[in-house]
């Protein structure tokens, strides 16, 4: 059969990506772009026999020599086939008869359809071959496979590392839960302490100042290990939380102070914590009382600026500027440069440590904190918080963070007070002696132990986490040696309840005076009976 | 775009500038794990989101970083599970990107909600190729130079490709190629 249309080369190229045109005796004498675009052996004047195996649709399943079967073949529409001796590639299509030999119209057949390392690109397929999109979705499928398993890992490894994250954090936030109850327990109870006469006034200045220094310490963990604030802050109203939080500033100060607030933004509302705040202005006020040793005025005002701080340079909005200025000597000039060190090193016992924890709770609220030294004049201290909103603030938000105790109910009760915490101890200690109980304090279950085997007493006040034994085992093993004492535990966390005993009281921090005297009047109480058996 | 660009932006900052700076830049855009699964479509404005902030992180303007990006996706996809089929689309630059096309084709079999541009040769010269970009995407200029950049890198070219005209939706790309 003579061929009805004449092809070019290049259309018969381009429909046949891998023909070969041999002659009658099967040597090459052209073939096709896929050959030609590679170093191949398939040249003309190879013997085709040489380089490929021959198959095609007999259904005899017998072996013909190539010869025979292209003869045989041509211009019929039985498919041919060709495997390369050498390399992975087969090739398929059917025979034309042709002058002088025969055309073998073949195409790429790729091998299981998977198209790594065949050396094969898209260009080695006709235009319509339909293995091309069949190549590129199996290539697609295999990787996306391939990616979902490697994001699966990834995600179940982001899973381990968020539960090992949670799991840390968590532990962390307790520790630090922890210690900001005690040290706000050491706050409450000395405010309270200062409020009253006959309480030593430094020693409850100390615990106050160590305490607020610790808690602002603890802010710091606290914004780095959360990264950002997450947590919506409500608004508060600058001037009433001051105003209302005047006289726990004024008692971090001795009497040869005087502390003045000038309130100028009565509506103004800024998104910090109250306590934070607060915390922020003692911190402020105790170290600046430190660098004043012959006492002297400390002022604090308020007021609107519609320019922001440097380190907000551009931003648009209103400010509230706390200012605190004292007429102390100055804070050293050389320290200065590195308060305003976008990130210097700091140290706990540098001298800028206080003013530095400022600068941080300010930036980290949207504001800042600058210090200006005016060596033998004084300090000042300029806090740039943006302003929120003016609108009506919530009255708690004013509330003042101090509490005061009842009066006094002692009635001389025996009070064996246990807590680690140093300040915490000495405050509950002095607070309990002042309302008219004997507390003998002891910083461990150890000290605990040997005290109640010299003396005895009513009660045992006791920390639920201290190190070594905790306080829940202290008041097993206190009760089992002397069944009459009346248990008080306190704690930020309540403990497990399978561990306590029901008849045990029970006391959350921070404390609060009243519930603690009411508590230790009804544990007092209880022991009547069995004082008067 | 598809997942597949997030993760290898991710790769690209953390190669960078470091896991923390990537990690501040997923804060800074609200991007989770979610926005990360390679077959995934998200909206352009993630990824524009994503490529602006990792822009500022680099201290280059976004055109800058787009490029950059376009650069580094070439070597990130030959490098990931996707290398087979970069190397079936073609193992020159000429081949590449006639093929290019058809390659897309299947990836919307694959994946039907992914937008693939068109990429045509209009011309080959020695030493000079003309492409015609077309896509329904605008402000992606900057990132197909860089892609035409990775390309040359990749198949061991030197050259410059520069934006030789633009009409509606397609630009043509002047590509010129040292050869010497």
């Amino acid at each position: 059969m003579k061929a009805a249309v004449t092809l070019r080369e290049s259309q018969l190229g381009a429909l046949f990506r891998a023909f070969i045109e041999v002659d009658h005796n099967l040597v090459v004498r052209t073939a096709g772009p896929f050959f030609a675009s590679r170093q191949t052996e398939v040249v003309p004047g190879v013997q085709l026999a040489e380089l490929f195996s021959l198959r095609h649709d007999r259904e005899d399943n017998k072996t013909y020599s190539p010869k025979r079967v292209i003869g045989e073949m041509a211009d019929t529409p039985e498919r041919l086939e060709l495997f390369c001796k050498s390399k992975n590639i087969r090739l398929a299509g059917i025979v034309f008869s042709i002058e002088g030999g025969f055309l073998l119209a073949l195409n790429i057949v790729p091998e299981d359809f998977i198209i790594e390392d065949q050396g094969l690109t898209i260009s080695d397929f006709s235009q319509i071959d339909s293995s091309v999109p069949a190549l590129t979705l199996i290539g697609m499928q295999r990787a996306l496979l391939a990616e979902a398993r490697q994001a699966a890992i990834d995600l179940a490894k982001a899973q381990a590392d968020a539960v090992e994250l949670l799991d840390r954090t968590e532990r962390i936030g307790r520790y630090i839960v922890h210690d900001l109850t005690n040290y706000l327990s050491i706050i409450r109870l000395n405010v309270a302490n200062l409020a009253r006469s006959g309480g030593s006034a430094e020693t409850s200045r100390s615990a106050i100042e160590a305490a607020t220094r610790h808690v602002s310490d603890l802010v710091i963990s606290l914004e780095r290990l959360t990264g950002h604030r997450d947590v919506e802050v409500q608004p508060i109203a600058v001037d009433h939380t001051i105003r209302a939080n005047l006289a726990f500033l004024e008692a971090s100060l001795p009497p040869d102070f005087t502390l003045n607030f000038i309130g100028s933004v009565p509506q103004a509302a800024v998104r910090v914590g109250r306590t934070e705040l607060i915390i922020m202005l003692t911190n402020v006020i105790v170290d600046a009382r430190g660098a004043m040793a012959d006492g002297g005025a400390i002022t604090i005002t308020t007021f609107r600026s519609a320019h922001g701080p440097a380190v907000r340079l551009g931003e648009r909005g209103e400010w509230v500027v706390i200012k605190i200025i004292h007429d102390g000597p100055g804070i050293d000039p050389a320290a200065v440069p590195n308060l305003h060190d976008p990130e210097p090193v700091i140290w706990p016992d540098s001298p800028d440590f206080v003013l530095r924890a400022v600068q941080t709770w300010a930036r980290a609220a949207g504001g800042d904190a600058r210090v200006t030294s005016m060596p033998g004049a004084g300090t000042d201290i300029c806090i740039h918080l943006p302003i929120c909103n003016d609108a009506e603030v919530p009255d708690h938000a004013a509330a003042s963070i101090v509490g005061l105790a009842p009066p006094r109910t002692g009635a001389m009760a025996r009070v064996l007070v246990v807590e680690d915490e140093i300040h915490a101890l000495d405050a509950i200690v002095e607070i309990l002696r002042m309302e008219g109980y004997a507390a003998t304090p002891a910083s461990n279950a150890a000290q605990a132990l040997e005290a109640l085997a010299a003396a005895e007493f009513d009660i045992l006040l006791t920390d639920v986490i201290m190190p070594e034994t905790s306080g829940v085992d202290l008041a097993h093993a206190v009760e089992a040696r002397h069944p009459r004492i009346g248990i008080v535990l306190m704690s930020g966390y309540f403990p497990d309840e399978s561990l306590l005993q029901p008849h045990w009281r029970m006391l959350r921090k921070p404390l609060d005076l009243s519930l603690l005297m009411q508590t230790l009047a009804a544990a007092h109480a209880a022991q009547a009976p069995v004082r008067s058996a | 775009m598809y997942g597949m660009a997030h993760r290898a932006l991710r790769q690209m900052m953390v190669d960078r500038l470091g896991p923390a700076v990537w990690a501040r830049i997923e804060r800074e855009t609200s991007t989770g794990p979610a926005d990360l699964i390679s077959l995934c479509v998200y909206d352009d404005s993630k990824t524009l989101a994503l490529i602006s902030a990792s822009a500022t992180h680099l201290g280059l303007p976004v055109d800058e970083a787009l490029r950059d990006f376009g650069r580094y996706w070439v070597r990130y996809a030959e490098l990931s599970s996707f290398g087979p089929i970069m190397d079936f689309t073609g193992q020159d630059l000429v081949t590449f990107i006639n093929n290019l096309d058809r390659m897309h084709r299947s990836v919307v079999l694959a994946m039907p909600d992914a937008r693939v541009p068109s990429f045509t040769l209009l011309d080959e010269t020695d030493g000079r190729l003309l492409v015609r970009y077309r896509s329904d995407r605008t402000g992606l200029e900057t990132f197909v130079i860089g892609l035409l950049e990775g390309l040359m890198d990749r198949l061991g070219e030197a050259g410059e490709v520069g934006v030789a005209s633009r009409e509606g939706n397609a630009i043509d790309f002047a590509i010129r190629l040292d050869r010497n």
